[in-house]
């Protein structure tokens, strides 16, 4: 699985690029542009316009790549630029559909273990997966980036645009939903010990 | 570095560095949790407890992806982009683009060939202007149905039987120029900075943007132009350097005689299928049966839409088509039936969703 820091090789490929490298553009169009389709997608399931803005961000990051900064990671930084257009460019291309701003994001956690757990650590996956996959749309989103895409948090909030607070926040309230299902859980634990 | 001693289970699941520790296995990480897990054995528990969920959390997606073929035309399209407009704005390709082009305009020129002009006979200045520009395509129409043609600025042809259209792969920064043999109709996108034109044997056509259909067999006697809506100039080619055009507007035709090498304008009585006012009135629908749209779309555009009848035929559609490209029209049809268009070999197919 690929990291979220940017490997060396992407760094020499990404100063290649800035200096108008076309092979090196054309890699980053083929290694990002799927990861960049799906993540949209999630936010808004319109796959035409989802492609369009994809294709877009591609083309402003070539018209661009003369005054964009020396960034750490050009993943964080496609991935902020498609967020930030579809939600510039959905009002405009289906007034009927709007992005609302409790949009679901749609995608399912699981968890599966490769070795053999004990009960206890099954018991406890089974519940957290529920917890996450009952999060409201930008907490899944949150974790889609985290435990999909490898992000982390400061990136994360980099790309949408909230402070790294507003993630912490953001997981607290996933927490508390947690929390409320924890102890519900440690009522099944106890309560055959107690008969 | 976060208090990790009262930490629970359900603490660590959301913990960033402990994600990375376990996800991601990073030096730094690793140096730490080992440290720290030797210096608080009371929390090897919940932290193993942790690992293992953190470790087996698993995104499961639905099947949606980018098809090789949509990355690769993608790709072409950025090249393009990249390559020809570097930094100046350009028309998107968006539904709502087609929707505020101002000038709708739709021209149909027929034109022809002397029948005594000798076959090999050699080409003229304008047929060797553009042969000098690289990656020439050919679509040529021995079939007896109409065919698509797309090209890349996004217009549209339809290609009549016995036609030849010959264009770039990539239209160049000043003008987009096509060349025609034969009968052919064409929706042009809109892009006022280079205008659109379409050459044949012996006149020149010349849009800004929209659509238009051309006829031009190499064996007839006269051209003929007729605009449908909006604005286009004609002009011979021998003249193409002097400023001898002839304007055009709705409802005008204009036919080009070749034994006396003149012009000659008229109004036509009857509005064009696809001026402005019929289309309006003929593309917007409600609750329309699919079967019922698709006729109109053959008989506007003289072209065939394949189908399967009894899936979709009877389906109900509320839509207005009227400022749309037919591939536009199509796709949008077939968006809201959930459909796949597509179209091979300049044939119009719907057909049912691939997943």
């Amino acid at each position: 699985m690929e990291t979220s820091r940017t490997t060396s090789k992407e760094m020499e490929l990404w100063n290649l690029f800035r200096n108008g490298d076309k092979t090196a553009y054309a890699y980053f169009i083929h290694t990002y542009s799927n990861s960049l389709f799906n993540y949209g997608y999630r936010i808004y399931t319109d796959h035409d316009f989802v492609k369009d803005c994809v294709q877009e961000v591609f083309i402003e990051l070539w018209n661009r790549r003369n005054s964009i900064n020396g960034t750490n990671s050009i993943k964080w930084y496609l991935f902020k630029s498609v967020r930030l257009r579809i939600f510039r460019e959905a009002p405009k291309w289906n007034k009927n559909l709007p992005l609302e701003e409790d949009y679901q994001f749609a995608v399912e956690f699981n968890i599966e273990h490769q070795l053999i757990v004990d009960l206890e650590t099954q018991e406890l996956s089974s519940r957290i997966k529920s917890v996450l996959n009952r999060l409201p749309g930008r907490q899944r989103e949150i974790m889609y980036l985290r435990f999909y895409e490898n992000l982390n948090f400061d990136e994360i909030s980099t790309i949408m645009q909230i402070s790294k607070q507003s993630v912490h926040n953001l997981l607290q309230k996933a927490y508390h939903n947690f929390r409320k299902d924890w102890s519900y859980l440690l009522a099944i634990y106890f309560l055959p010990i107690q008969q | 570095m976060n208090d990790y001693t009262n930490y629970e289970v359900n603490d660590f699941i959301y913990d960033d560095f402990f994600i990375t520790w376990v996800r991601e296995r990073t030096p730094e990480s690793i140096d730490f949790w080992d440290k720290w897990l030797l210096e608080h054995p009371e929390q090897q528990k919940n932290i193993a407890i942790a690992f293992n969920i953190v470790s087996g959390i698993t995104v499961n997606l639905p099947k949606t992806k980018l098809s090789n073929e949509e990355i690769a035309s993608m790709s072409a399209e950025i090249a393009l982009r990249t390559s020809e407009l570097q930094n100046k704005p350009r028309l998107k390709i968006y539904k709502q683009s087609w929707t505020k082009v101002a000038a709708i305009l739709l021209l149909f020129i027929s034109a022809g060939l002397w029948v005594y002009i000798v076959k090999n006979e050699t080409t003229t200045g304008i047929y060797q202007q553009i042969s000098i520009e690289k990656n020439l395509n050919q679509a040529e129409n021995n079939s007896n149905k109409p065919k698509i043609v797309r090209l890349s600025d996004g217009s549209l042809a339809i290609l009549q039987p016995g036609s030849t259209l010959t264009f770039p792969n990539v239209f160049n920064d000043k003008q987009r120029v096509v060349q025609l043999s034969g009968e052919a109709f064409f929706e042009i996108a809109h892009n006022k900075s280079k205008p659109f034109l379409v050459q044949t044997k012996e006149i020149t056509t010349k849009v800004l943007g929209t659509s238009f259909s051309v006829e031009a067999f190499d064996d007839d006697e006269y051209a003929k132009v007729s605009v449908t809506t909006g604005r286009v100039s004609v002009s011979m080619n021998k003249d193409i350097n002097q400023q001898k055009s002839v304007f055009l507007l709705p409802n005008e035709e204009l036919t080009f005689q070749q034994h006396n090498t003149s012009f000659k304008k008229k109004q036509l009585h009857s509005p064009l299928p696809l001026s402005t006012p019929v289309i309006e009135k003929t593309f917007s629908f409600h609750n329309a049966p699919l079967a019922e749209i698709i006729e109109k779309l053959e008989m506007a555009y003289g072209v065939e839409i394949q189908y399967d009848k009894h899936m979709y035929g009877n389906m109900k559609i509320t839509a207005s088509l009227s400022d749309r490209p037919l591939d536009e029209k199509v796709k949008l049809i077939c968006k809201a039936i959930n459909a796949d268009c597509s179209f091979p070999d300049g044939m119009i197919i719907i057909e049912k969703e691939h997943q």
